[in-house]
């Protein structure tokens, strides 16, 4: 079981797996144990939802992954760079959308004078557009050394 | 406060999925890793809802991404264990799905009161 969930696992995008593949297959694994002694249809109940839930989930991230790499990857930092490292386009892409998300929010938030909620939510956009300058900057100094 | 946080993040927000709202409500009260998070929502929904590991760290995965949890370190789990809190952006969105729900409830007990009378 644990082989077959390992396998499985590959097929997420790079950069999801890097992320979680540990923490999954270590949660799947105290799943299993709880199950070690249930009866064996049980088990086997367990292991298609279990595989069931990879594969929707392997859909969705690989979608998300496609959408999202060609939607909001910047094409200069790619072309400058030289870098295709699925990881790092991946996590940039989803900074972007973070950026803009808590920037719209906080530009409404402001205009009808929620102050306490533009406060929180320009917090958060600080947040990712420093991940983003560092990521960007780990890019940039990738391209110069190759 | 109640009355900032549901103004907060705006009336047009989605409603929540019924897997992520249970993730959020169970990350409410303290930091929980991917197996705690599992049980406890099973327990929240009255074992009606039982995710797969796929399905909660798809959850995970985009909850981290719109800012609404965050990676907590414990100091005394393992570090494939890796615990999840809410954030305060968090926090807001759940008690805006609370007050969404609260006034769903609320016209719906009222409608049947009328049918009734």
């Amino acid at each position: 079981m644990k082989r077959l969930f390992q396998v499985m696992l590959r097929l997420y995008p790079k950069s999801f797996r890097s992320r979680f593949s540990r923490e999954m297959l270590t949660t799947f694994e105290d799943l299993r144990r709880e199950k070690a002694n249930c009866r064996s249809i049980w088990q086997i109940v367990f292991l298609l939802r279990e595989i069931g839930g990879l594969l929707r989930g392997v859909c969705a991230e690989q979608f998300r992954f496609a959408v999202g790499s060609r939607q909001n990857l910047p094409a200069a930092v790619g072309a400058e760079s030289g870098v295709n490292d699925g990881s790092n386009r991946s996590e940039i892409a989803e900074l972007e959308e973070r950026v803009r998300f808590h920037l719209s929010q906080t530009v409404d938030c402001i205009a009808n004078h929620r102050f306490e909620g533009a406060r929180i939510h320009a917090a958060e956009e600080d947040r990712a557009r420093a991940r983003l300058l560092v990521l960007q900057a780990s890019i940039h100094r990738q391209a110069n050394e190759g | 406060m109640r009355h900032v946080v549901s103004r907060t993040i705006g009336s047009k927000a989605k409603p929540l999925s019924e897997p992520v709202f249970l993730i959020l409500t169970s990350l409410a009260d303290q930091p929980r890793h991917g197996y705690a998070l599992l049980k406890d929502v099973e327990n929240l929904s009255g074992h009606q809802i039982r995710l797969s590991t796929g399905t909660l760290y798809g959850a995970i995965h985009r909850l981290l991404n719109d800012g609404w949890i965050e990676r907590f370190e414990q100091e005394d789990v393992s570090r494939d264990k890796q615990a999840y809190r809410l954030t305060r952006a968090g926090r807001m969105r759940l008690q805006l799905e609370l007050d969404r729900l609260k006034n769903i409830t609320k016209a719906a007990s009222a409608r049947l009161r009328a049918s009734e009378a």
